[in-house]
Order: C-alpha cells, then sequence, then structure tokens
C-alpha cells in the first residue's frame, strides 16, 4: 500500500489562500502569490497540457510530488471553486475522490481524471482512493481535508512550501486541530530562492 | 547604522506557546545549538539584545551563561526590584518604557554590529507593523501545537514580502532567514 501524502504552498504566517477565495478568486485576495513559483515549471505546464518551462530544483521537487500519486482526495469546497479552471482536462490525471455531503454523478474527464463524489467520509474516500490507487500514493488537498486526516491520524507525510511573504490574513492551514500536540519529523529540506519545502513524516501513536 | 533581526521558534503551525503558556516543546537544543555555525554566527554579530518583558521573566530572574554576552534592553513599564543574576562587565539589563526608545538605545549600543530581538510576539508584531525589522530569523519545530499564542498575528492585512535569505538545518528545527522587503 502506497503512503497518504499532503502538498501545500504556505506562506510563511500560515496561510494557503487570501481572504475572500471563491469561485471568482480561486486562491483569494493575494493568494496568487503563494502558488507564483509553480507556474513556470515545465512539470506544471505538461500537468496543465501546456508547452515549454524550466527545469530545476523546484521542478524536481514538483516532479517528485505528482510522480507516485495513483489517486487523489480532494474537500468540496475546493473542488467547486477550481471545477471550472480545471475544465475538461484536469491537471490530476488520476482518479480524484471528492469529500461531501451533497451526491454527484461520477464524471469521467478527459486525461485519465474522474472524480468520484464520496459522501460517507473520509475514511470511506481513503478506501476507495487506495484501491484506486493500486500500490501507488494517495495525495490529499485542502485545508479541511488536511486537517480531517492528520486529526484521524490518516496522514504520512507532509510537504509544507513555504513562500517567502506574510500575507497577514486568510485561510489558515492549520486550525481547528486536535487538543494534543502532534509530532512530525523532518524527512527533507530544500531551499530554493522563492520557496523552501519542508518534508516531514507524520509520527503516529 | 546596526541591522534589526528578529529570531524566534515557532512549531510548525505557528504557536510559539502551547495552550498552557509553555514554551517547552520549542526550546531548543542550546548545547546542540551552541556548536552550529549558525548560533556561533550570530552570537558574534548580535551587539545588543531587546526584548519584551514577558520573554525577561520566563529565565526566572537568572542570566547566568546567556547566549549574548551584550547590552540586553528590556521593554517594560514596570522595572523589576531586582534585577535578574548574571549580569556582568558585557551583559547589562536596561530596562526601558517603550518600544522605540528601546530599539534606539539597542542600536546606539550595537555600533556596527546588530540588534537581536528575542521576543516575544507582542514586542515582534509591533515591530513589524512599524517596518522596524531588517531581517527575520523563525526555527521551525517539527510540531503542531494545534493551539496557543501565534507569532504571526495581528500583522495588518498589507502582506509583507520576504527575501530568502539562508536556510539551515539545526538540531531540532529548521532554521529560515529572510530580509524583509521595504
Amino acid at each position: 500500500m502506497g503512503k497518504v501524502t499532503a502538498d501545500i504552498s504556505m506562506s510563511l504566517d500560515g496561510f494557503i489562500a487570501g481572504p475572500h477565495d471563491d469561485r471568482e478568486n480561486g486562491l483569494g485576495v493575494g493568494g496568487e502569490r503563494l502558488h507564483e513559483w509553480l507556474y513556470d515549471l515545465s512539470n506544471f505546464h505538461e500537468r496543465h497540457g501546456t508547452e515549454g518551462g524550466v527545469q530545476n530544483q523546484d521542478d524536481e521537487v514538483l516532479d517528485e510530488s505528482f510522480r507516485n500519486v495513483g489517486a487523489v482526495i480532494i474537500g468540496r469546497r475546493m473542488f467547486d471553486i477550481a471545477e471550472e479552471a480545471w475544465g475538461d482536462n484536469p491537471p490530476f490525471h488520476v482518479p480524484v475522490h471528492i469529500v461531501t455531503h451533497r451526491p454527484r454523478e461520477t464524471l469521467v474527464k478527459e486525461g485519465g481524471t474522474t472524480y468520484f463524489f464520496v459522501t460517507d467520509g473520509i475514511e470511506s474516500a481513503l478506501r476507495q482512493a487506495q484501491t484506486a490507487a493500486d500500490g501507488k500514493d494517495v495525495s490529499i488537498g485542502g485545508a479541511n481535508i488536511i486537517q480531517g486526516f492528520i486529526k484521524a491520524g490518516l496522514l504520512d507525510e507532509i510537504q509544507v512550501h513555504v513562500i517567502p511573504v506574510l500575507l497577514g490574513e486568510g485561510r489558515p492551514l492549520f486550525e481547528n486541530m486536535s487538543p494534543d500536540p502532534i509530532e512530525l519529523e523532518i524527512v527533507r529540506v530544500i531551499a530554493s530562492p522563492e520557496v523552501t519545502h519542508l518534508k516531514y513524516r507524520v509520527i503516529k501513536h | 547604522m546596526a541591522k534589526v533581526i528578529f529570531g524566534m521558534a515557532m512549531s510548525l503551525d505557528g504557536f510559539i506557546q502551547d495552550r498552557d503558556g509553555s514554551v517547552g516543546r520549542l526550546y531548543p537544543d542550546l548545547a546542540g545549538l551552541r556548536e552550529t555555525e549558525m548560533l556561533q554566527n550570530e552570537m558574534r554579530m548580535t551587539g545588543a539584545v531587546v526584548m519584551g518583558r514577558h520573554t525577561y521573566d520566563m529565565a526566572q530572574g537568572d542570566y547566568t551563561g546567556y547566549e549574548f554576552q551584550v547590552p540586553i534592553f528590556v521593554v517594560t513599564h514596570d522595572p523589576p526590584e531586582q534585577v535578574a543574576k548574571g549580569e556582568n562587565e558585557n551583559l547589562k539589563f536596561h530596562f526601558v518604557d517603550g518600544i522605540e526608545p528601546a530599539l534606539a538605545q539597542a542600536k546606539a549600543a550595537a555600533g556596527d554590529r546588530s540588534v537581536t530581538v528575542v521576543g516575544g510576539a507582542n514586542l515582534a508584531q509591533e515591530l513589524m507593523k512599524a517596518g522596524l525589522i531588517d531581517e527575520i530569523q523563525i526555527g521551525i519545530v517539527p510540531v503542531l501545537l494545534g493551539d496557543g499564542l501565534r507569532l504571526f498575528d495581528h500583522l495588518g492585512t498589507e502582506p509583507i514580502e520576504l527575501e530568502q535569505m539562508q536556510v539551515f538545518e539545526a538540531p531540532g528545527a529548521t532554521y529560515l532567514y529572510y530580509r524583509v522587503v521595504k
């Protein structure tokens, strides 16, 4: 069985999007700043079906994050905000399981992405995603889903891409967490001029 | 003019104290850190220290062997009756009413070395908002505390751009050094 991983860009003060994130402005006011490091990378272009891009250390980090992912789990909020932007050929290219209270029919998209709507919780979503991943990793996304997985002890690794900015307000990555501290173990640090990639293993008890 | 450097350790989720006000889990492995080039360099480069009153009190009145053997400026309205132990010809305490006067005195004392602000959160936030910090050094400790005192809070709504300088992997934390873009 593969690992359960999360990969997310965060400002030094802990935000993954600016304030007022919605369908019109998926990353909120000023939140685009957090994803700027991605847009020129070769692997980013490839996954979005465009040509070109640079190959550097950050591109290798991105490649490593995608390479072993066999399925994805995200929350309904993130899906609703980004569904249109992701279009007919979404950048996942693997099955995507969306945790939601509102059922919707499975949607088969181009390029290997299928959207499955899971209405019976994150553990069920994880079982379905692990079956779909067939031995590869399951990557989870969105602050709520990441918080839920950490609290339930279901996350194995988290890589935080720390962006050199203090946003001051926005959507925090870590909130509503458990009352007990959760220990991590640093796996790897890669520093680039525009971003620091911190990969941690979650210690489980 | 002396540079002003702010440095603190925080959990990956941004806290500098846990919900009970304890810094235990975030307290650095000082013996290990002292062996590092990073802290050696910081000790050499620091000409004066500024701290808040709560931070001063956390040492419980004993600064014997403190890593920064330089003048220390404590921001407080209410100087303690008895000054902490550990003063010597290099390390002297100065209790100053007000952040800006404390910083001005620290800069004068530091000469061509830097002023290191060691906490706490309120002092750092006030100095950040006033644009008085030149560099920040954050030690990210591999733990999620879940709740407690947040370091970067009340900073206002205008983003503050940073420029990444260096990253150090030290015992117990990853240190990220940034320049504040003004």
